[in-house]
């Protein structure tokens, strides 16, 4: 600013007027070699004193006399610039300039100042204070039906092209539903509105869909687009993120709720620092974690550093290009080299994003805590009188067992046999397994224990075994283990692994895997083994009812969901064989869904691990007994479900940032980490002119870093940040954008072909307070939107790709909303929301790596919404990702639409198509007989309604009734799925 | 901006049926990218890439040095700690293969390689090659795409996207990774990264159907197929007429077409029942050590006579375990590098010679590369000299062989004891613009538009290292 007003000052001084058109020549044409450090020839036309004095050759300039200015003449010889001699106008004006005193505008200039035929300067249309116009004055004025459609038919009149009629409603019901919930209509959504007598019937039919909780998880996975939202580190290990999916729930939630956009950008970049201990703000930030992280970095430090700024490049790139539209990523080595953007501004966001790793983070819930502790409350009245069940039964059966004994989720004797002793989770034996009076014996080879699936989660837990080892140096061994049905994930309580001779918590690559430091096994008698693990990711081992070694803290606790996970023994982990197997015996096991106290760990260890036989409490209690206590179990077991429930929808642990202590950054020379320059300190970047300054100093904690940023970028005088976002909803709207380049609003980015409706939005967006769902609406309600696809010869000439919105362009489903209809039309779409993702992988642990191939035909589970598939990085590719599923290792704001053998192949061969055709088959045979259909006519009909939301033409139903009556209706509906008309939104 | 011409070619309508059938078929058929061209012929068609993973030693295969047998137990000397993997600095410790010149070119070759070093006058080996990582991911992604993380496309892809296919019934990029698993990073090595998905490598499988969800299922009886297939048609082209003959419908409908030619070309290729006894020996598929590469070496070949552009063969699995299933001989050079080597002299030989005997080396490239070398010093406690050796990035030999290339000839060197690259360094962004000049493509020319920049695989780098051009 002191520059600007001193030269402001000589212009008074000199009392003239300098204009900016040849400092403005200068910028553009000689700056790049004639400024800076060392410029060409010595001649430093940056600064108007060094012009005057010139380089090796003389003085470049005479000011008020053209003729004698060296630089003039080199460039009416076409030697300067070279390879780009300026045009005729060019050097009329700066002759004109050198005449009027060749007098600076700017001095020294400021290179990034001006927009040259090469760069962006701060002039750059993106970068100007929004200026949201009037609406145009059209011709046809009975057509707009919101504002937004004066300016599209402003354009399409000035270019003489009529816009396409209305589509039909069955076409425009289904675009609007597949582009705002990702799934296409049902027919009975269709019925309501053909019976909505109301003006408003579309609009409510839109408001539906606007308030769908299926509208935010549609559109989070376009968020997830933009933030390169990936569940496992890439890289070597490229190991599994468990805990990441809380921040892809905040996402959907937060559109649920249209969340105002400032404040959803807010809680992304700095929710921990805007609201501090609020576990909903904590998993916002997920997004500052989302990308790549390598985890293998040899002993350098240097490299180390180096991988550390390759992951600040990688986030600054996605604050800038998600939020901004400017790929601010570009200034690590130099100068952006067409924004802008220095490398000094690039610094400056190292000091203010840097201060945080990735990391498994607590997340305190009070909600979710209230909720449990309720749930605790009630199983402590119910658990009371059940202990004094057993209490009596025990004393009048002559056993002495503590009425303080805690109530197990199953508990074996294998001394007496393989049933659950407390609920259905019955055992039974594989390979080199016996049972024996001393019981389950273990081969250390092949044998091995296991119950059917877990039917309620386990996230926190006690696992308890009466062990006899067979031998004191055998390594690795599982005792007893919870796991995933692969044994990809799991928790183990193992002999020996990494320390010999020592109990241990064993864990998949491991994660929660510490040393207990617990004094070496000695003998080959009966002990009693226990580990606890707790839900913030203590692990404490125990040993003949004290405790052994140290506890420790893990990175957090893992859930293990119901219907993927059970419990073994004698294995550390599937598949079976290697070191992870046992030799020993096993007498009693039992497992908690809780981590139990050391108290309550002792008294077990005192009462010998036995369970008082059922057959004792029927033998032993009234009828009316009997019956109060089968009620007061079954009501535990159903809030034991409840806990388990809220523990896996609500995780207590998050893939968040981890704050670290405030210390330096440095501005590194050409991005070498070996050549470090001066600190930085955290501070506004100087690309946008009209936003405040701000510095902080070094002492500033990384959350209060972070949150001045949102602050800086959130405000409605940031004309970015509300027209990126206008565009990006476009975008997916109307598959281009009124920018083409939605993460890039640069130089290099695409031109807006609709610029003053791009203001208009964004300052409409701003006057709504930023809500998500009005832009939706006007949208969607506008006449623009509604237009047919059908294309017209005559626009086909004038503007062939619609840049100007003259029809609907038809698009192909994307992969997530192809997917999803398929399941949702065959009536198998599971719509739980939420929780940790479904895999349809299967994990292969392999040497230190972890390796995902897709699974040939969905497993049940996984039959949810796409946006809860989980999502690895580097996976081989599955059944839908051939439908440009983008590499989620680099942000894509926008996605290529291409059409390939192999997706035909995926969609006509593939084992998750034909299982629809078989479902809808189902489907439809149940649909005829219950409304008592005869024949095959109505079920072509209804295949047809279903998946089209038509009738059949008389020839389709025809043909289609001869192709059911020869090969059943999956054939039919295998062609229907597979149609074009299908996998188009027109 | 220069939005990718096929990305306008996809979003453009066309009022005329036949019109967008001709544009579409230079999409599909990928006629190559104009504007990408060296202005020269190319000299190579396609190129086969056996890919070296975990880093094969160069001071025990194709750089001999002498200086490092003399000081073998001496101590190594370096000013700042050298940025290897695990840090130990034992002392050096000399070759454990002995060295000998070959052929008429008398290029020098170790014994570990017997059967290659046979035909070493059809090598161009480069000595001086640098690898910006010493750490295995991000230098295997260095070498594949020219970048260190995930995401970005790999050179096959590169190729895909600027010469498309020349045989539009096959992958143009085609992957065949080691028997024992894939290397690190897995699929992110041949990811089309923000490239249109369908330029990725395609793995081919062993077994009946070696790309997923080639083959009709069993469920379905080929008259049911061929009746809903029909019936699909039919669909689709009363759909097209409604559309106004829309672009994107006629593509799906040609996707349809190519996908049934797919169904037969594709075991066709990949079936070795039609290859002579003779063929089969020579390669190695006779032998169990030699099998799973002999087999896919031999699968390459069937590839690449068919018009697939690129086919990159990965020797070594994972990195980590033990014992160790890729190069990466920290432990023990000598029995980790006999047990590799054992596995691909000969089939990589056969190959070679075989490719040569059809006349195919004419216009083909064969690529023998690794991420990185090996240290001069041992990976063992100071003063001791252990059996292993570290990473070392900053010197390490590849070779080359086929169309274009000073055969039977050594590019550049490293020092006397083989630690750094001395005279003619080649980084890999030299090595990619030398391949892409050899395909005729000029690698500064070869671009795509991602977020705010025109993305090339030589990134802002690249020389054409012309010193091994003929």
């Amino acid at each position: 600013m002191s520059v600007l007003t001193l030269s402001f000052l000589i212009c008074l001084s000199t009392g003239e007027k300098p204009t900016p058109e040849g400092t403005r020549l200068l910028a553009e044409h000689c700056l790049v070699c004639h400024s800076g450090e060392k410029p060409k020839g010595g001649l430093d036309l940056g600064v108007r004193q060094k012009a005057l004095k010139g380089g090796l050759t003389g003085p470049a300039l005479a000011p008020g006399d053209p003729k004698k200015s060296l630089l003039l003449e080199m460039v009416k010889k076409g030697e300067m610039p070279p390879k780009k001699p300026l045009d005729a106008n060019s050097i009329g004006e700066l002759e004109q300039w050198i005449k009027a005193g060749a007098l600076y505008s700017q001095d020294p200039i400021d290179p990034f100042q001006f927009t040259t035929s090469k760069r962006a300067g701060r002039d750059w249309w993106s970068l100007q204070p929004l200026a949201p116009p009037p609406l145009p004055k059209i011709n046809n004025r009975f057509w707009p039906l919101e504002p937004l459609d004066f300016f599209i038919l402003k354009k399409l009149e000035a270019k003489g092209i009529t816009p396409s009629p209305r589509a039909g409603w069955e076409k425009l019901l289904r675009r609007v539903s597949l582009n705002l919930t990702g799934l296409s209509p049902s027919i009975e959504q269709i019925q309501a509105f053909m019976m909505d007598p109301s003006p408003s019937a579309y609009a409510n039919f839109v408001d539906r869909h606007l308030t769908s909780p299926q509208y935010g998880e549609k559109w989070a996975r376009h968020w997830l687009d933009v933030v390169r939202y990936g569940e496992s580190d890439g890289f070597e290990r490229n190991n599994p993120r468990e805990n990441s999916w809380p921040y892809r729930d905040w996402v959907i939630e937060a559109l649920n709720r249209d969340m105002p956009y400032d404040e959803f950008c807010k809680m992304q970049i700095a929710g921990d620092a805007f609201r501090p201990g609020d576990a909903n703000s904590l998993r916002a930030t997920g997004f500052l974690v989302a990308g790549i992280h390598n985890t293998v970095l040899g002993t350098l430090p240097e490299t180390k550093e180096l991988a550390r700024q390759d992951e600040l490049e990688d986030l600054i790139g996605a604050v800038g290009q998600t939020f901004l539209g400017l790929t601010l990523n570009c200034g690590r080595c130099h100068d952006h080299k067409f924004d802008p953007f220095t490398q000094h501004d690039y610094y400056k966001l190292t000091a203010t994003l840097g201060g945080f790793r990735p990391g498994n983070s607590p997340l305190p819930d009070p909600e979710r805590e209230s909720q449990i502790a309720q749930i605790q409350k009630e199983l402590v009245q119910v658990e009371l009188p059940l202990g004094q069940y057993t209490m009596q039964v025990a004393t009048k059966a002559g056993l002495k067992p503590s009425s303080k004994l805690p109530r197990p989720l199953a508990a074996w004797d294998f001394t007496k046999g393989l049933k659950d002793l407390k609920g259905d989770l019955d055992i039974s034996l594989e390979g080199g397994a016996k049972l024996t009076e001393g019981g389950l014996v273990l081969d250390g080879k092949t044998g091995l224990a296991r119950t059917g699936k877990l039917t309620s989660p386990l996230g926190e837990k006690t696992l308890e075994a009466w062990v006899r080892l067979g031998s004191l140096d055998q390594k690795g061994g599982g005792v007893i283990s919870v796991q995933s049905l692969d044994g990809s994930v799991f928790d183990s309580l193992v002999f020996g692994e990494q320390d010999a001779g020592q109990w241990m918590a064993g864990s998949n690559n491991f994660l929660r895997t510490k040393s207990f430091n617990g004094p070496k096994e000695k003998t080959n008698e009966l002990v009693q083994v226990a580990i606890t693990w707790r839900g913030n990711g203590e692990i404490q081992g125990f040993r003949n009812g004290q405790p052994y070694g140290k506890e420790y803290a893990s990175k957090g606790q893992v859930v293990f969901s119901s219907g993927n996970s059970l419990i073994t023994l004698g294995v550390r982990h599937f598949p079976s064989g290697g070191n992870r197997m046992l030799a020993g015996a096993v007498a009693r096991a039992r497992v908690f869904d809780r981590a139990l106290s050391g108290e309550e760990i002792r008294v077990l260890y005192q009462a010998g691990g036995h369970e008082i036989p059922e057959a004792l409490f029927s033998q032993f209690l009234t009828g009316d007994e009997q019956a109060s206590r089968q009620g007061l179990l079954a009501r535990q077991k159903e809030l034991q479900g409840m806990r388990g429930e809220i523990l896996a929808r609500k995780s207590s642990v998050g893939y968040l940032p981890v704050s670290s202590p405030p210390a330096s950054a440095y501005f590194l020379r050409r991005g070498q980490v070996s050549d470090p320059g001066e600190a930085v300190l955290p501070s506004s970047i100087s690309t946008l002119t009209m936003m405040p300054k701000w510095l902080l100093d070094a002492q500033t904690p990384d959350g209060k870093r972070r949150e001045q940023l949102a602050r800086w970028i959130t405000p409605k005088e940031n004309p970015l940040f509300a027209r990126v976002m206008v565009n990006r909803v476009w975008h997916y709207h109307f598959g281009a954008g009124i920018v083409d380049t939605p993460s890039d609003f640069g130089f290099n980015g695409g031109k807006a072909t609709h610029p003053e409706l791009l203001d208009y939005l964004a300052g409409q967006f701003q006057e709504h307070g930023y809500s998500l769902k009005w832009l939706h609406r006007t949208i969607v309600m506008s006449q623009t939107y509604a237009q047919a696809s059908r294309a017209q010869a005559g626009a086909l000439v004038k503007d062939a790709e619609n840049r100007l919105l003259w029809r609907w362009s038809p698009k192909r489903l994307d992969a997530e909303v192809l997917r999803d209809t398929l399941l949702y039309v065959s009536n198998r779409l599971d719509q739980r929301m939420g929780g940790p993702g479904v895999s349809d992988y299967k994990t292969t642990f392999n040497n230190g790596t972890t390796f995902y191939d897709p699974v040939e035909s969905s497993p049940e589970q996984t039959l949810r919404r796409s946006i809860y598939r989980f999502v690895p990085r580097g996976a081989n590719p599955g059944a839908f990702d051939c439908f440009d599923c983008p590499d989620n290792s680099a942000s894509a704001p926008r996605r290529t639409s291409t059409t390939t053998p192999q997706q035909a192949l995926s969609l006509w061969n593939g084992a998750f198509t034909l299982n629809r055709a078989l479902d809808l088959q189902q489907r439809t045979l149940e649909h005829c007989r219950i409304n008592q259909q005869v024949g095959t006519a109505p079920q072509v009909q209804h295949l047809f309604r279903s998946l089209l939301l038509r009738k059949p033409g008389a020839m389709e139903e025809q043909h289609a009734v001869q192709l059911v009556e020869t090969h059943g209706l999956t054939a039919l509906a295998r062609a229907l799925l597979n149609s074009n008309e299908f996998l188009t939104v027109d | 901006m220069n939005p990718d011409r096929r990305m306008i070619l996809q979003s453009a309508s066309f009022s005329l049926a036949g019109v967008a059938l001709s544009y579409l078929n230079s999409r599909i058929q990928g006629a190559p990218l104009p504007g990408i061209g060296t202005g020269k012929k190319a000299r190579v068609k396609r190129i086969v890439q056996i890919t070296l993973v975990g880093g094969l030693s160069h001071l025990d295969s194709f750089d001999y040095k002498p200086g490092l047998r003399s000081r073998h137990g001496k101590s190594f000397k370096s000013d700042k700690p050298p940025d290897i993997f695990f840090g130990q600095i034992g002392l050096l410790r000399q070759n454990d293969w002995e060295f000998r010149q070959r052929g008429k070119s008398g290029l020098w070759m170790s014994e570990l390689f017997p059967a290659i070093a046979g035909l070493a006058d059809n090598l161009t080996v480069i000595r001086s090659m640098v690898a910006e990582s010493a750490n295995h991911t991000p230098a295997l992604f260095f070498e594949n795409s020219g970048f260190g993380s995930n995401g970005f496309p790999a050179l096959g892809s590169w190729i895909s996207h600027g010469l498309g296919a020349e045989n539009e019934n096959l992958p143009v990029f085609v992957v065949l990774p080691d028997g024992r698993g894939e290397a690190n990073g897995c699929a992110s090595n041949w990811t089309s990264g923000f490239l249109p998905p369908g330029h990725q490598g395609v793995v081919l499988r062993a077994g009946k159907e070696p790309v997923r969800d080639l083959l009709r299922p069993e469920s379905i009886s080929k008259e049911s197929d061929s009746a809903s297939r029909d019936f699909l048609s039919r669909l689709n082209q009363e759909n097209l007429q409604r559309s106004g003959f829309e672009k994107e419908l006629v593509g799906r409908i040609r996707a349809h077409e190519l996908a049934a030619k797919l169904q037969t070309s594709v075991p066709e290729v990949s079936s070795l029942a039609g290859e002579t006894q003779e063929t089969l020996e020579l390669y190695g598929v006779d032998k169990d050590e030699t099998r799973d590469c002999a087999q896919r070496c031999l699968l390459a070949r069937r590839l690449l006579e068919r018009g697939v552009r690129f086919v990159q063969i990965y020797s070594g699995g994972p990195i980590g375990g033990n014992p160790r299933s890729s190069w990466d001989a920290h432990e023990n050079v000598k029995e980790n590098h006999t047990v590799e080597a054992g596995k691909i002299d000969r089939p990589v030989a056969a190959l070679l010679a075989d490719l040569k005997r059809r006349g195919l080396l004419e216009d083909t490239l064969v690529l023998f590369t690794t991420e990185f070398g090996r240290t001069p010093f041992a990976q063992s406690a100071a003063g001791t000299v252990g059996a292993g050796r570290d990473h070392n990035k900053y010197g390490f030999s590849i070779w080359m062989a086929g169309a274009g290339l000073k055969a039977g000839f050594a590019f550049g060197q490293t020092d006397e004891i083989g630690w750094k690259a001395e005279e003619n360094p080649v980084p890999w962004h030299d090595l990619h613009a030398t391949i892409l000049h050899l395909l005729g493509i000029d690698h500064e020319k070869l671009t795509y538009y991602h977020n705010g920049i025109q993305r090339r695989l030589t990134n802002v780098h690249g020389h054409i290292v012309e010193g091994i051009l003929a």
